[in-house]
């Protein structure tokens, strides 16, 4: 969720290139996209770039908006006040 | 929970966003090592008064858009950002307002240099207000006032100096392209 937050609102990005960039295997990102698409924090979308077809994922409102939340209770924490 | 696990996802967090600005980094310094390189050699063959340096330009400049062009493509099929899509129309802009420079043929010699690097300092700034990056904001406005320091106080030096850019650029662009692989 870090590496979508960062790339901004409205930012997709494509199945294989978000497993080589966050070094997971594809078996384990697609459990973790599972969990987070359940939960309504990333949208996964098939598309398609020339014929080859593209699996794209991006953030939702309120993926970014958890995310956010969590690292702002995270800081919060670590500041000495309450999550 | 505690203080210490509260770091560790934090820093797992910024490790998270650190891996998406690696791979906009790898970009960009793409971009600034086909650049770089195309004005280290360019304006290099001015400087040395190189009889088909012309000629070189016209194949360097060529050589970087369609290079340029592969990098954009390239990226634009793994990652789409409202930011990519506005610095694609920035940049396509440009490429527009050189290409209506050329085919106009009212400027020539350094008159039209001093153009088209005024177009590419805007361009840059454009992009780092788009990309909302102070640094690349500035990088633009530097560029625009040593080319219309260089080009009206020692238009002798103007090519050197723009081949020295053109080679740091290039040296930048190579450090963020191996930073982004790493």
């Amino acid at each position: 969720m870090a590496y979508l937050a960062r790339l901004g609102p409205g930012a997709r990005v494509e199945f294989g290139r978000l497993a080589r960039d966050l070094d997971l295997t594809e078996g384990n990102l697609s459990r973790h996209l599972a969990k987070l698409e359940e939960a309504g924090y990333v949208r996964v979308e098939k598309g398609y770039v020339g014929r080859r077809p593209r699996t794209w994922i991006g953030l939702t409102g309120r993926g970014r908006d958890a995310f956010f939340a969590h690292v702002a209770a995270l800081e919060g924490l670590l500041k000495g006040g309450r999550p | 929970m505690t203080g210490e696990e509260a770091r560790r996802l934090l820093e797992a967090a910024r490790a998270g966003e650190a891996r998406a600005e690696r791979g906009l980094l790898s970009f960009l310094g793409g971009l600034l090592l086909v650049w770089g390189t195309v004005y280290a050699l360019g304006y290099g063959l001015l400087a040395a008064r190189a009889p088909w340096a012309d000629a070189a330009w016209a194949g360097l400049d060529l050589a970087g858009f369609l290079l340029s062009f592969a990098l954009g493509a390239r990226q634009g099929a793994s990652l789409r950002t409202p930011a990519g899509r506005q610095l694609a129309r920035i940049w396509l802009g440009f490429g527009l307002c050189y290409l209506a420079l050329v085919l106009s043929g009212g400027l020539a010699g350094p008159a039209f240099s001093l153009a088209i690097n005024l177009l590419v300092a805007l361009a840059w700034m454009a992009s780092g207000a788009a990309l909302e990056r102070a640094g690349a904001y500035a990088v633009g406005a530097v560029f625009a006032a040593l080319n219309a320091a260089t080009f009206a106080l020692a238009p002798g030096l103007y090519a050197p100096v723009l081949a020295a850019v053109g080679a740091l650029a290039a040296v930048f662009g190579l450090s963020w392209v191996r930073r982004g692989l790493r």
